[in-house]
């Protein structure tokens, strides 16, 4: 019997088409691979291991001890809670004033753009800058707010000496500066509502208010949903505005888990412990943000 | 919409505060950059001072920092040429292609954006010290493309997935080349996106510290690190410290003026869609 040929096409996935997509692909992920994971491979690796760095070639296995540090040490116990009031109050402050500020800039007419590039500029500048900014502005004796607090006959605030305050004034600074994501997604989404069944509930007499919760903000939901992600990821792993407004102090009471990781290497030299933080901060980074995006994965 | 007086009233009221909130730090930082080193000192603090550049010009005049403006201008830039180049094709193969585990490089690539920056900083620093990429301006364009790709790919998705596969389908039809309708077709008409995408990573690369500061010593150190010379032993030069502030946000500031609306929907879209 003759042999036909007419037999489907082979299904290969390495047909030329697709080679050529694979060839797009490579050179994102070997870059990827390469400088982010290899060198977070590495830390999973440091971290179970006994490394001074001022004590190179004394190397060896420790199994978990530096885990078990993250319990004991009460430093780094600390630190991982600061991180959590840290991330949670910025967050959850930030996203509600950014909404705030979009819902009135939206009802502006007068000088609009104005108001838009001011609320949205702080978010494109380095953090480092806004940090020693604000470092200025706090400053005890000479800082311009505690000018500006006693002219309006209040007293002098210690805005970065004592634990508590320094961990708010931090969070003011962070707010200062990421609040405007949540404005700056907000206000696009509000902008391109469709401004006819917001016209047709205000002639049926509902007002602004009824307005806002049943029309407006569950077409902002998507979009508060991913500011809130975002700006998880980055609050939970900031360094630049804490190194530069407080470097962790005073003592250690603002000292998150990044700065942490920091001091660990840095300062004590003791890599092992420091990539034990490091691995525990990834690993709860993953795991939220993958609870918070389990809905827009599964979507996609 | 009408809206009645009060609430003109409030509107306006918390958008002026607001405005203030935010624009006050920087405006403070400019002042203070026109001041003496005693004049930064002075209680009570003067509001309004003559523009005066002698800060800015004993700044420009250190050695040094000629070589971080051009580090910090090479490394932005090339930076941002290779992950749009390298970002916008993978973006595209991923968007367009039905490619068997596909999701799962997607998911790579999302899950990279998860990793804390300080958690492979050891690692990073330990190889570089051994392949001799520490203290280099190509170390540094490494690792900003590292996490400048993961953003690009994920923002660009939308802007692709955006314009209808019929318009390539045709052109295919027609004997174009896939590299072909994808750069003279598919990529002109996300050329909004593909601006935001870039100004945004720029912003990203200008601004970043912490491997700026840890992955240096002498030849390859950035503009942001200038800012700490004057902190000094003897105290903060605050005058100087305001003075390298702004030199370092101006850039920044000026994409923020002239980009925002393009900035804002871009961001969104992205954002959203991706």
């Amino acid at each position: 019997m003759m042999q036909t040929t007419q037999a489907k096409p082979k299904r290969s996935i390495f047909t030329q088409d697709n080679l050529f997509m694979y060839g797009m692909m490579a050179p994102a992920m070997i870059i990827v691979f390469v400088v982010s994971i290899v060198p977070l491979a590495y830390t999973f690796y440091l971290s179970f291991q006994n490394y001074i760095l001022t004590k190179p070639g004394a190397i060896h296995f420790a199994g978990f001890e530096n885990f078990t540090k993250l319990f004991t040490d009460s430093t780094i116990r600390d630190s991982i809670l600061h991180t959590f009031v840290y991330t949670g109050a910025s967050v959850i402050l930030s996203l509600i004033i950014g909404l705030a500020l979009a819902v009135v800039i939206n009802n502006v007419t007068v000088g609009k753009t104005f108001f838009r590039i001011a609320l949205f500029t702080p978010m494109m500048l380095s953090s480092v800058v806004v940090g020693v900014i604000w470092r200025f502005l706090f400053n005890n004796e000479l800082g311009v707010l505690n000018y500006l607090v006693v002219f309006f006959g209040g007293h002098k605030v210690n805005w970065l000496g004592t634990g508590t305050m320094a961990m708010t004034s931090i969070i003011i600074a962070d707010i200062w500066q990421w609040a405007s994501y949540t404005f700056i997604l907000a206000l696009a989404a509000l902008e391109a509502m469709n401004p006819e069944p917001l016209e047709a509930a205000t002639i049926d007499g509902a007002n602004s208010w009824q307005i806002f919760w049943s029309l407006r903000f569950p077409q902002m939901l998507p979009v508060i949903e991913v500011a809130a992600v975002f700006r998880f990821i980055w609050a939970f792993r900031s360094f630049d505005l804490i190194y530069a407004l407080t470097k962790g102090g005073p003592g250690t009471s603002t000292e998150t888990m990044a700065l942490e990781v920091w001091r660990q290497a840095f300062t004590r030299y003791d890599v092992g412990t420091s990539s034990a933080v490091s691995v525990l901060m990834f690993c709860l980074l993953f795991l939220i943000s993958i609870f918070l995006l389990r809905n827009s994965v599964k979507n996609s | 919409m009408k809206q009645s007086v009060t609430s003109k009233i409030v509107n306006y009221t918390i958008a002026c505060l607001s405005a203030v909130f935010f624009i006050f730090p920087l405006y403070w930082t400019l002042v203070t950059s026109f001041k003496t080193y005693k004049e930064a000192f002075q209680q009570p603090p003067t509001f309004l001072v003559w523009p005066n550049f002698n800060n800015y010009i004993a700044f420009f005049r250190q050695s040094d920092i000629l070589l971080f403006l051009k580090n910090s201008v090479v490394v932005t830039l090339v930076s941002v040429i290779i992950s749009m180049v390298v970002g916008v094709i993978a973006s595209y193969a991923l968007t367009r292609s039905r490619l068997p585990g596909k999701e799962g490089f997607g998911l790579f690539l999302l899950a990279s954006r998860f990793i804390p920056p300080i958690s492979t900083l050891i690692p990073i620093y330990l190889i570089f010290r051994k392949v001799g990429l520490y203290d280099t301006r190509l170390g540094l364009i490494l690792l900003n493309c590292a996490m400048n790709i993961p953003y690009v790919v994920w923002m660009m998705r939308g802007f692709i997935q955006e314009v209808p596969i019929e318009i390539e389908e045709s052109a295919w039809v027609d004997g174009c080349g896939k590299l072909r309708a994808m750069t003279s077709i598919v990529l002109p008409m996300c050329r909004s996106g593909m601006a935001a995408t870039a100004v945004l990573i720029m912003v990203f690369t200008w601004n970043e510290y912490l491997y700026a500061m840890m992955m240096t010593s002498v030849n390859a150190k950035t503009l942001p690190l200038s800012m700490m010379n004057y902190m000094g032993e003897m105290g903060i030069e605050w005058n100087m410290m305001a003075t390298a502030g702004i030199v370092i946000l101006l850039p920044t500031i000026i994409f923020s003026i002239f980009t925002h609306r393009n900035l804002g929907s871009g961001l969104s879209f992205g954002a959203v869609k991706g």
